[in-house]
C-alpha cells in the first residue's frame, strides 16, 4: 500500500553520498546537487526535487488545512506515498472537487511534521516546540508519540517507523527526564494496542531502570 | 489546542450515532451523491469506531446495509427487466420458439444492460465504501496477520482471511447471493440461471448471423468471472466456471453436433471443411470479443470434437469425400481435410487410413490388371508389340504380352506413387505421418503382387535392351531412378536378385544390352540402395566379361605366336564364366538329363582342334580350373555360298547361328547336295540334345527367311524320321543373315520355370535363414524362441521377409543336426548354441 521512495543513505550504492544538511539553506538543492556531485543517483535527484518542492509552493495542486494552518502540497508527493491521501483526492468525494483536505481533529503541529516527512523522509521533532508557551510545551518523546499516532491513523507505516526510531533514541538517552515520562503517558493515551512498538520500548525501559524509575516516582 | 486531539483518552463516542452518520453517507454514495461528502469526516468516524474496538460491529452493519440495499433496490430494478419473452426463454425447453428473435434480443439486451449497470455501480460504490473503511480493513488485516502468526511489520501485505472476508469481497458475495442467487419471481428461476440462458440465447443469435451487442455480454461475463462460489474466492470456484461455462460448452456441443450432421447431409466435403474452419475461427473470435479468452481452448475442443473428430470418418466417406477429391485432383479440398484433421490429431488417423485404403485399392486394381493381361489370350488391340512375326509360336506371343504387362505394371505403380507424391506435397504439406503411410501402402501394393520382383527386373531389362536407345542422359537417369524407386519398396530383394542376374546374364552373353555404361550405373545405384553384398555377384559378372575379353585376346596372340597362320582356322571368342556367379540355368530350356549329353557333343575336327587348343591355353594360365563348355549358349559366324541365291547367281552369305546350328550345317558341308540325313542320323553325328536339335532344325529348315535346309516331308513340326538336305534353291537379298532360334526368349517365365525359380529361391532362403540363426546363436549362446525369431527377421529384413514357418523348420533342422538344443528348464521355449 505504501510506496517506498526513500533514498536513505544506506540504500544508496557505494560512491553516492547524500545529506540534506549539505545544501546551503537558500541554494537550489537540485542545482547544487548537480554541481557538487558529477554523478548523481536518480533517487538523489528525486529526493532533491522533493526537498525543493517542500520549500516552495511551486506546482502545488492540493491544500491541506488543519487548525487554522494551511499547507500547499503536491498530490504527486502525497498520493504516491499514502493510500489515505490518494483515495481522499481520487475517491470521488468532496475533497476531489475542492482539492482541499481538512484534517478537522488533528494537531496542526504534528500534521506539519507529517507533511515534512512526506517530502524529506524526516521530521524535525524539536521544531514543534519553537513557538510554544510553557503550557503546551511538548517533549521530544511526546512529539514522537503523537507523530506515531497520527501516522497510524493515516496508515503511514514509514512515518510510524521513523517515530519509533526517534522515540527509542529519546527513551534510551533521556529516560530519566520528565519529558520522556510524559511521552510514555502519551503513548498509552493516544495509540492503539495492536502491534505497538512504542509500548514495547516503554516497558523495556522501565524494566531496565526499574529502581531509578521508582525513585523518580517517589520524588 | 492540544485538547482538540482525539485519542483513547477522549470520552466514548456513541456507536449508533456515528454509524448513523456513516449509513446516511453510504446511502448518498449508492444514490451517486458522493461528491457532497467529506472523505476526511467519514474516514475519521470509521477510524474512531474501530479505535473503540467496534470494528466487528461496523463490519456487520455495513454488510447488513449492503444486503438490504441489494435485495430491495437493485434486485427490483433487474427483475423488472425480465419480460415475458425472457420468462418463456428461461422457463424451459421450448422457450426459444415461442417468441420472435427480435423480441428476445431486445428483452435480453435490456436485462443484460441493467444487470451490467447494477454490477458496475455496485463495484464503484463498494470501492468508495472500502476507501472510507480503509482503517477498518487495515486493522482487520493486522489482526488476521497476528492470528496467523505472520509478521505484519515486515510485510504489510493485505492478508486474505480464512474466516472473515474483506469487506469488499463480502460485498461481492452479497451481490452474488442477493442478486444472482435470488429468484426472478416466486417459484421462478435463479437470476444467474436466467443470465446464462439469456447469454446463450444471444450467442445462438450470433451464430445464426444476427447482430448482437458483444460488449454487453462481455461485461456480464466479466462479472461472472469476478465472482466466486464461496467467500474464499478459490480460483476454480469462479461463477463463470461453475454457472456459465459448462452450459455454454454443452449447448455448443449440441449445436455443432447437429450442424455437423446437417452439413454432412446437405453439402459436399469441400464446403464442409471450409465451414468447419470458419466455425472454429468464429468461436475463438467469440471468446475474445464476447465471452472469456479462458474458454477458447475448451470451446475449440468442443467444436473440433463435434465438427472434426466425430465427423472425420463421415466426412472422408462422403460421396464428395477423399476418394472423390483424389479421383478429381481436388488439391485444395484435400488440403482442407488435411488441415482439419491436423487440428485434432497430429497423427491424422482417419485421413491416413483413407489414403492408405485408396492407395491399396488403386494398387490392387493395377495388380489385377497386370495379372489379367498376363494370362489373357492375346488381346486384339493395344497389345501390338511392334515387329512381331506371325509365325512365332503362341507361347512367344504370350511371353511378349507378359513383358508388356510387366512394363505397364511398373509404370502404373510409378504413376500411382508419383500421383500421391504430388498430393502429399501440395495438399498434405509434406507431412511426415502421411509420407510414412504412403510409403507403407505403396510397398504393400508392390509386395502384394507375387510377380513384382520379376516385373521390376523385366522393366529394367526391357529398358536396357530397347527403352534407352534414343534417350538423353537425363532421361536414362530418370528411368534408372524409377526402377530404383520401385526396388526400394520391394521386400523380396533376394528374388529380385535372382531375376536380375538371369536377365543381366542374358543381356551380357547375347550382347543385347544397349550400353554397358548404363548397366554399370544401374549396378552402382543398386549398390547405394541395397548394399554391397547385393551387387557383389552382379559385379563379378561384369568382371568375368572383361576377363574373358582379355582371355580371347590373349588366346589370339598365343595362336599368332605359335605361327599357325592358318587362314581357314576357326576364330574363337570366348566367355569364361565363373560357375557360381552366373545363373546359367536361364539358358537350360529343359531338365537335368540333357546336361550329360551336352558335354559329349561331337565336334568336327576343325572345331575340336581349337576347343582343345583353348583348353590347353587356359590350363597353362590357370591351373586347377575346370572348363565346362556351354555349347548351348554359343553362336557362330559362317560364310555359306548358295548357287542360286541372287537371281539365280551364286552368292555368299554371312550366317550367324547358334553353335548347334553351326554343327548341323557343317554336316552338310561334306555331303553331296542331293543326299539327305534323317533326324536320327543328325543326332547321332552331333550328339545334340533332341529338344535343342529339333528347335535348331526348325529354324534352319522351317523358318522361311533362313531355310538353308530342305525338310521332307515339309511341315512345321520336326518328327522322327524326317529327312533334311542342302537347299540349293535358297535365295535372299540380304548378305548378313541371323538365324533366330525358336526359343523361350528372354521374357517372363513360364509356369514351370517359375516353380523352379521359386523352389531354388526357397532353398537359398533356407540357407540364409540357417546362416542367420547360427550366427545369432553363436553370439548369444542362449536365446528364447520369440527373441530368436525377431532377431532373425531383423537380420534378414534387408534381403527378404522370411516366412515364420520356414524359420521354425530351419530351427528344427538345426536341432536335428545338433547345432542347437532345446533348453528343457527354461520358462519360455528357448535354445542353446552347441559349439
Amino acid at each position: 500500500m505504501e510506496v517506498e521512495m526513500s533514498a536513505s543513505s544506506d540504500s544508496l550504492p557505494a560512491g553516492y553520498e547524500y545529506k540534506t544538511e549539505r545544501f546551503p539553506k537558500n541554494a537550489d538543492p537540485l542545482r547544487e546537487g548537480i554541481k557538487k556531485y558529477d554523478r548523481v543517483h536518480p533517487c538523489c535527484m528525486i529526493q532533491a526535487n522533493s526537498v525543493r518542492l517542500w520549500r516552495s509552493n511551486d506546482l502545488s495542486d492540493l491544500t491541506v488545512r488543519c487548525g487554522g494552518r494551511e499547507w500547499s502540497v503536491h498530490r504527486f508527493v502525497l498520493c504516491t506515498q499514502s493510500k489515505y491521501f490518494e483515495r481522499a483526492v481520487e475517491g470521488g468525494f468532496k475533497e476531489s472537487t475542492e482539492k482541499l483536505i481538512e484534517l478537522q481533529e488533528d494537531d496542526p503541529k504534528i500534521v506539519g511534521l507529517m507533511l515534512s516527512w512526506f517530502y524529506n523522509r524526516y521530521y524535525p521533532a524539536d521544531s514543534a516546540q519553537s513557538d510554544t508557551t510553557p503550557d503546551d510545551y511538548l517533549s521530544e518523546a511526546q512529539v514522537h508519540a503523537r507523530v506515531f499516532a497520527l501516522g497510524e491513523k493515516h496508515l503511514l507505516y514509514g512515518l510510524m517507523d521513523k517515530a519509533v526510531d526517534g522515540f527509542r533514541v529519546e527513551i534510551n538517552e533521556w529516560w530519566i527526564t520528565i519529558g520522556v515520562a510524559k511521552g510514555i503517558v502519551e503513548v498509552y493515551n493516544m495509540t492503539s494496542e495492536a502491534s505497538n512498538n512504542l509500548r514495547e520500548l516503554a516497558v523495556k525501559m522501565v524494566c531496565t531502570h526499574r529502581r531509578d524509575v521508582m525513585n523518580l516516582d517517589s520524588e | 489546542m492540544a485538547n482538540q486531539r482525539q485519542g483513547l483518552n477522549v470520552p466514548d463516542i456513541d456507536f449508533e450515532t456515528t454509524w448513523g452518520v456513516l449509513e446516511k453517507a453510504f446511502l448518498e454514495i449508492h444514490t451517486k451523491n458522493a461528491s457532497a461528502l467529506s472523505f476526511e469526516e467519514l474516514y475519521r468516524n470509521a477510524y474512531k469506531i474501530v479505535l473503540k474496538k467496534k470494528g466487528e460491529e461496523l463490519y456487520n452493519k455495513v454488510a447488513e446495509f449492503e444486503a438490504r440495499w441489494l435485495s430491495s433496490e437493485v434486485r427490483m430494478k433487474i427483475v423488472a427487466t425480465i419480460t415475458p419473452p425472457l420468462q418463456l426463454l428461461t422457463e424451459g425447453s421450448g422457450g426459444r420458439a415461442l417468441s420472435s428473435t427480435a423480441e428476445r434480443r431486445t428483452a435480453g439486451e435490456n436485462f443484460l444492460r441493467t444487470l451490467k449497470e447494477s454490477w458496475e455501480d455496485h463495484g464503484v460504490c463498494m470501492g468508495m465504501l472500502t476507501d472510507v473503511l480503509m482503517y477498518m480493513v487495515s486493522t482487520q488485516a493486522q489482526q488476521h496477520a497476528a492470528n496467523d502468526g505472520t509478521d505484519l511489520e515486515k510485510d504489510r501485505v493485505y492478508c486474505t482471511d480464512h474466516r472473515q472476508p474483506s469487506i469488499f469481497a463480502k460485498a461481492m458475495g452479497l451481490f452474488r447471493d442477493q442478486i444472482l442467487g435470488s429468484l426472478d419471481r416466486p417459484n421462478g428461476t435463479q437470476l444467474a440461471e436466467s443470465l446464462t440462458k439469456v447469454i446463450l440465447d444471444q450467442i445462438q443469435m450470433d451464430r445464426d448471423g444476427e447482430k448482437i451487442d458483444q460488449h454487453l455480454i462481455k461485461a456480464n461475463v466479466y462479472m461472472l468471472e469476478g465472482l466466486y462460489h464461496s467467500d474464499q474466492e478459490v480460483e476454480e470456484e469462479k461463477l463463470y466456471l461453475q454457472l456459465f461455462e459448462p452450459h455454454f460448452l454443452s449447448t455448443s456441443a449440441a449445436f455443432y453436433r447437429e450442424e455437423g450432421e446437417r452439413l454432412l447431409k446437405e453439402s459436399d466435403a469441400g464446403t464442409y471443411c471450409k465451414e468447419a474452419k470458419r466455425r472454429i475461427d468464429e468461436e475463438s473470435d467469440r471468446c475474445r470479443s464476447t465471452i472469456s479468452e479462458s474458454t477458447t481452448p475448451k470451446i475449440q475442443k468442443v467444436v473440433e470434437d463435434e465438427l472434426i473428430r466425430h465427423k472425420m470418418k463421415g466426412l472422408i466417406e462422403m460421396d464428395s469425400g477423399v476418394q472423390y477429391m483424389i479421383d478429381n485432383d481436388k488439391f485444395h479440398e484435400l488440403g482442407l481435410v488435411f488441415e482439419l484433421e491436423s487440428r485434432v490429431d497430429a497423427r491424422k488417423p482417419e485421413l491416413t487410413k483413407a489414403i492408405v485404403s485408396i492407395v491399396q485399392d488403386m494398387g490392387a486394381a493395377i495388380n489385377k490388371a497386370a495379372e489379367t493381361t498376363s494370362v489373357a489370350p492375346p488381346a486384339p488391340a493395344g497389345q501390338d508389340d511392334a515387329g512381331e512375326d506371325k509365325p512365332k509360336a503362341g507361347s512367344t506371343r504370350q511371353i511378349n504380352q507378359q513383358t508388356a504387362a510387366a512394363l505397364k505394371w511398373v509404370e502404373d505403380v510409378l504413376a500411382l506413387k508419383e500421383r500421391f507424391d504430388v498430393f502429399w506435397k501440395t495438399s498434405f504439406n509434406s507431412d511426415q505421418t502421411i509420407s510414412t503411410a504412403l510409403t507403407r501402402s505403396i510397398s504393400e501394393v508392390i509386395n502384394a503382387f507375387n510377380r513384382s520382383s520379376e516385373y521390376i527386373s523385366l522393366f529394367i531389362d526391357e529398358n536396357m535392351k530397347k527403352g534407352i536407345r534414343d534417350k538423353s542422359e537425363a532421361e536414362i537417369d530418370a528411368t534408372l531412378e524409377q526402377a530404383i524407386v520401385t526396388l526400394r519398396y520391394l521386400q523380396d530383394k533376394d528374388i529380385f536378385e535372382t531375376y536380375y542376374k538371369k536377365h543381366l546374364c542374358k543381356r551380357l552373353l547375347l550382347k543385347k544390352s544397349q550400353s554397358i555404361d548404363v548397366e554399370k550405373q544401374m549396378i552402382s545405384r543398386m549398390k547405394i540402395e541395397l548394399g554391397n553384398s547385393f551387387t557383389l555377384k552382379l559385379e563379378a559378372m561384369f568382371k568375368d566379361m572383361t576377363l574373358s575379353e582379355e582371355l580371347t585376346g590373349g588366346y589370339r596372340s598365343h595362336i599368332a605366336r605359335l605361327g599357325q597362320a592358318d587362314t581357314k582356322r576357326v576364330d574363337l571368342s570366348i566367355n569364361v564364366l565363373t560357375s557360381m556367379t552366373w545363373p546359367l540355368e536361364a539358358f537350360r530350356g529343359a531338365g537335368e538329363d540333357e546336361r550329360e549329353s551336352r558335354n559329349n557333343l561331337l565336334f568336327p575336327g576343325s572345331i575340336e582342334r581349337i576347343k582343345t587348343g583353348f583348353e590347353r591355353f587356359y590350363a597353362e594360365r590357370y591351373s586347377g580350373r575346370k572348363l565346362t563348355w556351354q555349347t548351348n549358349m554359343g553362336d557362330a559366324d559362317m560364310k555359306a555360298t548358295f548357287p542360286r541365291s541372287r537371281n539365280g547367281k551364286p552368292m555368299t552369305h554371312d550366317i550367324n547361328c547358334s553353335t548347334y546350328g553351326m554343327l548341323i550345317l557343317l554336316l552338310f558341308n561334306d555331303l553331296p547336295t542331293t543326299q539327305s540325313l534323317t533326324l536320327e542320323e543328325i543326332q547321332a553325328k552331333t550328339n545334340i540334345p533332341l529338344n535343342d536339335l529339333k528347335r535348331n532344325l526348325q529354324s534352319l529348315a522351317v523358318a522361311p527367311k533362313t531355310r538353308f535346309l530342305v525338310k521332307e516331308p515339309m511341315s512345321r513340326e520336326i518328327n522322327p524320321g524326317d529327312r533334311f538336305r542342302y537347299n540349293e534353291d535358297f535365295s535372299s537379298k540380304i548378305i548378313k543373315i541371323k538365324v533366330g532360334v525358336v526359343s523361350a526368349g528372354n521374357k517372363v517365365e513360364g509356369e514351370k520355370e517359375r516353380k523352379e525359380t521359386e523352389k531354388k529361391n526357397n532353398d537359398s532362403r533356407g540357407f540364409a535363414i540357417e546362416a542367420a540363426v547360427v550366427r545369432i546363436m553363436k553370439q548369444r549362446k542362449e536365446l528364447s524362441h520369440a527373441q530368436l525369431l525377431t532377431e532373425t527377421l531383423t537380420v534378414l529384413s534387408g534381403q527378404f521377409r522370411p516366412d515364420v514357418n520356414m524359420i521354425k523348420k530351419r530351427i528344427e533342422s538345426l536341432i536335428e543336426r545338433e547345432y542347437l538344443e532345446r533348453l528343457e528348464e527354461a520358462a519360455v521355449p528357448s535354445y542353446r548354441y552347441l559349439a
